[in-house]
């Protein structure tokens, strides 16, 4: 009889559903998405981005009517109405004259079907400078980004590898560069292109890029300390021991095993300072060393109002869109950053 | 400890020679030359400039037609003496010691920034708590969206916004200036005149440097609240406000602390912008015409006094840091 | 969530608290007239300002020799007892021998505004400040050709006493001799003590290192003794060794040219190069052949054997190996013989003469020259106490003076007497400067006042009293002076410290009740206190319309415009007047060669396009380069037509403007694509597009780029700059003009102002076409014969032919006239005492003392 028992048991257990096949397992990428795509904000702020960018990249592709530099010249009427007074046998006359001038171009037209923003002040289309000016404001942002994290974790490992006076020295930079005030060097750097713009060595078209990569130059030791700081404590984990025994080389320890762990702060922060790019270029052209006419961005359109306050109050079409692309792609960003933070968290709830 | 902060201080002496040796040579390469821009603004007013005024007029400045390498480092260490005798010379522009210019304005910018940020971190940190005890809930999607709108549109857009609606559309505060010179005020309706005046511009200020605190704060509290200390106490059957506002909150305070490094050169700074929207007799805006006219000496007092104060503020981040977390320790 | 409620309580705090002051807003009371003015410097110093906003500021507490009034579209002289001014009468006397003189008669009585009088002693004092050879502020009095002048600033004794001039010329001499010779003793001094009868460039460094240099080579170089040291004398040997060097180089050069002939033609040695220079320099020994009596015949050379090593084969090596040869054995002939010595020699000697000169100085005190020859007090002359006829009025002389300068007897005057050298209508301009206190600004001057021994309280050329003691933190902080208001602090106190005067961007002004001192018809101020409050240009609207000024001159913006007509019914005042300046476009000529080219590029310019960055009415175009304003602009027909292609009357024709460019480029012999039409459009300016040229740059280049030209129009913040050295092409600018419109400075041929520059007149006098050139002549011509004559409708004849010749020059384009704006609340003050009418040589503010209240 106890082979009869041994092979009923062990017919259930061949019925039974295996462990493994219980659980799903998910990579750590799978498992990435869903969290992410559990907060709302993070899906609203990954929609804006992608229809930005859809509107700014593919956008001119289909609104072909007017080109960025393309200023209306149909003309537009103006009106100057002033008072006089007579007085003739002790009685006194008011006439109003109103002078009638026409100006070349059309300027600050209210939107319609030839022009679904309007126009601005100099006569170029609005809409198609909200595209233009799109490209030029998210791939500033992204670009230095890219250089200034890729700068940074380089300095930022190799400090916190090595350690010793490698350290020493590249944190004293990094205290130098800090201490640099921004202003001035931009101030000297744009400058010294415009004697390039001038003398044709440079095109003006590259003049913000150019800009943007000096501003990474001085930049990037912020990132660097953050990588520094979380290599210093990631060095002494088991694992690093365990790859220093197996005999791997410097370059693969570092680049293969410390910076993926490092990744989450790095993405987090890169996705925030994407935001604050976009602001900065146009605090460059409110200081008059962003980009020059006639090309545009984002900051430089809704700059207008700071000198001209009738644009301001009466104007809206000109610079309002502009103020809302700057607001969904900062918010944006921002949002989507914040969701990855969230759902990098080793410690959150699952 | 102290053997900490001495050699501390020698790299920082260290760092401070690089920064003003860096910032000097970038000076004086700027294609704008001060004296050559007066001698070509006086002849466009028609008056004849002979050339060896123009020579009078470069030695008097300390500046040299062609300046080489050699006259540039002689004009450096020409600098680097005067400071040690404590003189920061007497800015090009403004005619006054630089040191003069600079305690003449450094006050109002000291005030507005110091008031702003006296709001900013009562109004931001408990948001940021709010949000992170509640998170994904509705009251931190509020919140998290309302500041952000304040982060995401640049300080100059926020300023004349503002000015326009409250100062011009309503005319509820003055639109520009410091104080009322229509009037002669006294004691303390002066101070009120003040404060009315300066509302508008830290208005700006606060609503702006709102988000970035918010968004520290919120995500430091995660942070501490998924640790596992938090759950101990939970565990051990603490009410939840004690939890939060007694282990919790202590612990956010520690990369709190660490950010008060950037805060101190940003207290004496200036905000640029915000001066310029409302015309307030700042540091800021001065600071930016005289680079503007490439003004020497005052660039260079300028941006030492903020050197040395970055440089300070980060010594005292990292001791701050070795105070507040028993962890940390200084080699 | 304590924390939380604490939050938001403090929040609703600062709202609240806040609107507390809101209380009282309307219907405050005004205790004083609020100015807007531009972002001010802070350098208020009447010698020294540099910015306009800055200038007014000191304006406001000063008064000048003489003023300007604005009569029936002329321009006239104020002065008398019912202007503001220092000058009671005065007369201009053409003398025989073409020299002018201007007799100023000063007013008695005038007070400053802290009781001292303004005497003949603080007007000479400003004169000789402006005159100081290191005077560097921004008035250009010194460019008046007055007699004695450039005596005076260089201290060069001229041809009045020959005499001087020699002896001071033989005693640079000496001295230069004996610094020459202090290398060359130390020299022989350690040839004589070396073995090998050689001194290397290092032994020599060595030698002069340990060389304490003599009192003769001192006073050589410095009147300090103390600052020369063997460093002086290191610099003279290394400077000494690249002459030499220099020198060998061009010998080596001429050696090349020579020795073509015979005996030389014959030896094939002299085909090269480096033997050619060594034969020169005597390293190649030669033997002449004998002649028949038995002495030597240089004409025949029989044998050359160079005594220089076979390895020395290039130029380079060549030179050094003679220099080093020369410089270690022959240093001492080198500094007597070479031609480098007589350079040293000529240097030296201007060098020890301008020591001479200033010992003269410092060992008495007084100078080589001590005053200008051509500005004299008449007081201090032997006319003291005659009588003098100025201006059909008789006045005495003033006899004598008490301790604080002003004249004995008040019925006798001061008069100042000023002669400059030829006919010169600038003049009486430059000489209307404003007249600070002496012992004010001139407090710690090392010189005293003593008129009659030629003290005017002035250290001649001493940079230390110009940054220290003119300048003086006290002296560019408050202004002091004779003006109608004088500087106080917010709480009025008379004697405001330092910082007060300009604090928090407010300025404050009081009344001086010293002021009807200046005239007897003149009253003080009626307005006791005034500020000025810094307001840039973006807020000045707003600032007027919430009461936080009660005075603007905003930018001629179109809205501003706008705004201000909306608000002229709540009492807000507008008055605008014509600018005094207009805008132009530039051609340079030494960057666009070609007249035709030039020409081209102006058909090209819409210039009406500049008048849609303004108001409908408010700007104007002109034709001919000079503001509309000036009395010289032509009137009648020709003010809209200068009979040239270019700017064209009345609306604009693209066509037109095509054939013309055609026309050009044929006549140039240029067809598209040429690299010849490849220039770029500078706007002056950090921004673009906010400029009114802007527009006219923009479609001329879309016109040219069309026709095959390359045009790239960019806005350079350097401009001004680099417009003065001669380096843009085509530029848009503006200027502001003069009083006179004399056009000496700008257009002259021989005009030695850097602004010829710009217009490319080097280029032109060096290759410009005899076309070119004979206009430069008859242009020149004209301004000469209008400058010879003070009759203005003869002038206006002579400056329009003149300003026809400017256009066929193609060098600069006229585009537009504007108009100013100034607003004010007429509810706060009184539109009855401010002046109806504003003309554009003067401010509503200028007679600012009769403005009062509205109520």
């Amino acid at each position: 009889m106890k082979d009869s028992q041994e092979i009923e048991v062990q017919e259930t257990m061949d019925t039974e559903v295996p462990l493994d096949k219980n659980v799903r397992l998910m990579s750590p990428t799978q498992m990435l998405v869903r969290r992410f795509f559990r907060s709302k904000l993070s899906i609203i702020g990954l929609v804006m981005i992608i229809s930005l960018f859809l509107f700014c990249f593919a956008g001119p592709l289909v609104y072909t009517r007017w080109s960025q530099t393309d200023i209306d010249k149909s003309g537009m009427l103006d009106y100057a109405t002033s008072e006089m007074t007579y007085e003739i046998n002790g009685v006194t006359y008011t006439m109003q004259q109103t002078l009638e001038t026409s100006k070349s171009d059309n300027m600050l037209s209210a939107p319609s079907a030839t022009h679904p923003l309007g126009t601005d002040d100099q006569g170029y289309d609005v809409l198609i400078r909200l595209m233009q000016g799109g490209r030029v404001s998210l791939l500033v942002s992204f670009l230095t980004v890219f250089l200034l994290t890729v700068f940074g974790v380089l300095m930022g490992g190799i400090a916190g590898y090595f350690g010793g006076w490698v350290d020493n020295v590249i944190m004293r930079i990094c205290d130098v560069l800090i201490c640099l005030p921004g202003i001035p060097i931009l101030l000297i750097i744009s400058a010294a292109m415009d004697g390039w713009v001038a003398a044709g060595m440079v095109p003006e078209s590259s003049r913000i890029y150019i800009l943007m990569i000096f501003l990474t130059f001085i930049s990037w030791p912020g990132t660097a300390r953050l990588v520094r700081g979380q290599i210093l404590s990631l060095r002494e984990q088991e694992y690093m021991v365990a790859a220093e025994a197996m005999g791997y080389s410097t370059s693969r320890k570092i680049f293969k095993h410390l910076v993926p762990n490092v990744m989450p702060q790095l993405i987090v922060q890169m996705s925030l300072s994407l935001g604050s790019m976009i602001l900065y270029e146009a605090t460059l052209s409110y200081l008059n060393m962003g980009i020059k006419a006639p090309y545009t961005a984002w900051g430089t359109m809704i700059n207008i109002i700071t000198t001209n306050p009738d644009i301001l109050e009466n104007h809206l079409h000109v610079w309002v869109p502009a103020g809302i692309c700057i607001v969904i792609a900062v918010l944006g960003f921002n949002f989507v950053g914040d969701g990855l933070r969230d759902a990098l968290d080793p410690k959150a709830r699952r | 400890m102290v053997k900490y902060i001495l050699k501390r201080l020698g790299y920082a002496l260290l760092v401070l020679f690089g920064v003003s040796l860096i910032i000097y040579f970038l000076t004086r390469l700027m294609p704008i030359d001060y004296v050559r821009d007066k001698v070509s603004q006086l002849q466009t007013s028609g008056s004849v400039v002979s050339s060896d005024m123009v020579d009078a007029m470069y030695a008097s400045y300390g500046l040299s037609a062609d300046a080489g390498f050699m006259d540039i480092l002689q004009g450096y260490f020409n600098w680097l003496l005067d400071l040690l005798r404590l003189d920061l010379g007497v800015s090009f522009k403004y005619g006054i010691p630089v040191a003069d210019k600079i305690a003449d304005h450094m006050g109002i910018s000291f005030l507005i920034a110091l008031i702003a940020t006296i709001f900013e971190f009562m109004i931001a940190i408990p948001l940021g708590i709010t949000a992170a005890t509640h998170q994904y809930k509705f009251r931190d999607y509020l919140v998290t969206v309302l500041v952000m709108v304040g982060i995401s549109l640049p300080a100059f857009f926020f300023g004349n916004i503002l000015k326009s609606w409250l100062s011009i559309k309503l005319g509820w505060f003055p639109a520009s200036g410091l104080s009322d010179p229509t009037q002669d005020l006294f004691g303390f309706a002066r101070i009120l005149d003040y404060l009315h005046h300066v509302f508008v511009p830290i208005l700006t200020v606060v609503i702006l440097s709102i988000g970035a605190r918010m968004r520290m704060t919120r995500t430091n509290m995660l942070e501490v609240m998924n640790s596992d200390y938090i759950r101990t106490a939970r565990a051990k059957g603490l009410k939840e406000k004690t939890v939060i506002n007694k282990h919790a909150f202590r612990n956010t305070l520690i990369p709190l602390v660490t950010s008060l490094a950037g805060l101190l050169p940003s207290l004496f700074s200036g905000a640029i912008i915000t001066e310029q929207v409302f015309d307030l007799p700042g540091i800021g805006n001065i600071a930016l015409q005289a680079m503007n006219v490439g003004d020497i000496p005052f660039i260079m007092g300028y941006n030492m006094f903020l050197a040395v104060l970055s440089v300070v503020g980060v010594l005292l981040a990292d001791l701050m840091y070795a105070i507040v977390d028993p962890r940390v320790k200084l080699e | 969530m304590k924390r939380k409620w604490l939050s938001l309580i403090l929040c609703a705090a600062m709202c609240i608290g806040m609107f507390a002051g809101l209380t009282g807003c309307s219907n405050k009371k005004i205790d004083a007239f609020v100015i807007m003015t531009e972002p001010l410097d802070g350098l208020f110093n009447p010698f020294f300002y540099t910015s306009a906003p800055d200038g007014t500021i000191v304006a406001m507490t000063q008064i000048g020799m003489l003023g300007s009034n604005y009569v029936n579209g002329e321009v006239q002289v104020a002065y008398g007892d019912k202007e503001a001014v220092v000058v009671k009468d005065y007369e201009i006397v053409e003398n025989k021998d073409d020299t002018v003189t201007y007799n100023f008669v000063l007013k008695n009585g005038i007070k400053f505004s802290d009781g001292h009088p303004l005497t003949m002693e603080d007007v000479l004092f400003n004169y000789y400040v402006y005159l100081d050879p290191v005077y560097t502020g921004s008035n250009t009095l010194y460019s008046t050709d007055i007699l004695g002048l450039s005596e005076y600033r260089t201290q060069t004794v001229g041809s009045a006493s020959d005499d001087s001039n020699d002896l001071i010329a033989s005693q640079a001499n000496s001295r230069a001799n004996a610094r020459l010779n202090e290398l060359i003793n130390l020299f022989n001094a350690k040839v004589q003590a070396s073995a090998t009868k050689e001194v290397g460039y290092e032994a020599m460094k060595e030698a002069i290192a340990a060389h304490s240099v003599s009192s003769g080579y001192k006073s050589a170089i410095s009147n300090d003794a103390d600052s020369v040291s063997n460093k002086n004398l290191l610099e003279d040997y290394e400077y000494a060794l690249k002459l030499f060097k220099e020198e060998l180089e061009s010998d080596y050069v001429g050696a090349q040219e020579s020795y073509t002939d015979e005996p030389y033609k014959s030896h094939k040695e002299f085909e090269d190069e480096v033997f050619r220079f060594m034969y020169t320099e005597g390293y190649v020994e030669v033997e002449y052949a004998e002649g028949e009596d038995g002495k030597v015949d240089r004409t025949v050379i029989k044998k050359l054997t160079p005594s220089y090593p076979a390895s020395v084969t290039t130029k380079e090596a060549a030179v050094e190996y003679v220099y080093n040869d020369v410089i270690s054995r022959q240093l001492n002939v080198v500094l007597q013989y070479w031609a480098t010595a007589t350079t040293l020699m000529t240097e030296y000697a201007a060098k020890a003469k301008e020591v001479i000169l200033h010992e003269n100085v410092s060992d008495s005190g007084k100078l080589a020259v001590e005053n200008i020859r051509g500005i004299v007090s008449l007081a201090h002359t032997d006319k003291a106490g005659t009588k003098l006829s100025v201006n059909g009025t008789e006045y005495t002389v003033a006899s004598g003076h008490n301790q604080d300068g002003t004249v004995t007897n008040p019925d006798e005057y001061d008069v100042l007497s000023i002669t400059i050298d030829g006919v010169d209508p600038k003049a009486i301009w430059n000489f209307a400067i404003s007249v600070a206190p002496q012992h004010y600004y001139g407090e710690g001057s090392k010189v005293g006042v003593d008129i009659a021994n030629n003290q005017f309280g002035v250290e001649f050329a001493n940079f230390d009293f110009m940054s220290k003691i003119i300048q003086s933190p006290r002296n560019v902080r408050i202004p002091m002076g004779a003006g109608s208001y004088k500087a106080t602090d917010a709480s009025n106190n008379d004697a405001p410290a330092e910082g007060d005067f300009y604090k928090n961007n407010v300025v404050y002004f009081k009344a001086n009740e010293n002021f009807n001192t200046v005239a007897s018809e003149i009253e003080n101020a009626k307005i006791d206190k005034i500020r000025y409050q810094v307001v840039s240009s973006n807020n000045a609207i707003a600032a007027l319309e919430t009461g936080a000024v009660h005075y603007i001159s905003p930018a001629l913006t179109n809205n501003n415009y706008e705004k201000l007509q909306s608000m002229a019914k709540k009492g807000y005042v507008t008055l605008s007047s014509d600018q005094l300046g207009y805008g132009y476009i530039g051609v340079n000529a030494s960057k666009i060669h070609d007249i035709n080219l030039r020409k081209a590029v102006m058909c090209a310019m819409n210039t009406s396009l500049a008048l849609d960055y303004y108001r409908a009415g408010t700007a104007d175009r002109i034709f001919w380069p000079m503001s509309k304003v000036s009395w010289a602009y032509p009137k009648g027909e020709t003010a809209n037509d200068n009979g040239k292609d270019y700017p064209q009357m009345g609306a604009w024709s693209d066509d037109i403007a095509r054939s013309n460019i055609e026309k050009y480029m044929q006549e140039a012999g240029v067809s598209a694509g040429d690299s010849d039409l490849k220039i770029t459009f500078t706007i002056a300016g950090s921004t673009l597009q906010d400029h009114p040229t802007y527009k006219v740059f923009r479609d001329a280049a879309a016109l040219l780029n069309d026709m095959g030209w390359e045009i790239t129009v960019v806005c350079d913040p350097q401009a001004l700059t680099k417009i003065s050295t001669g380096s843009l092409a085509v530029w848009a600018a503006a200027w502001s003009s003069a009083l006179d419109p004399d056009l000496y400075q700008v257009y002259h041929k021989d005009s030695s102002a850097t602004s010829t520059l710009a217009w490319g007149y080097n280029y032109l006098k060096a290759s410009g076409t005899s076309e070119e050139l004979d206009i430069l002549d008859d242009l020149s011509d004209l301004i000469d014969e209008a400058r010879e004559t003070n009759d203005q409708a003869e002038r206006t004849e002579l400056y329009e032919e003149a300003m026809g010749y400017i256009l066929d020059l193609a060098v600069e384009l006229p585009v537009y006239q504007r108009d100013v704006l100034y607003a004010y609340n007429s509810n706060v003050v009184n539109s009855e005492t401010m002046p109806q009418d504003v003309n554009p040589y003067s401010s509503p503010l200028d007679r600012i003392w009769e403005l009062e209240y509205a109520n």
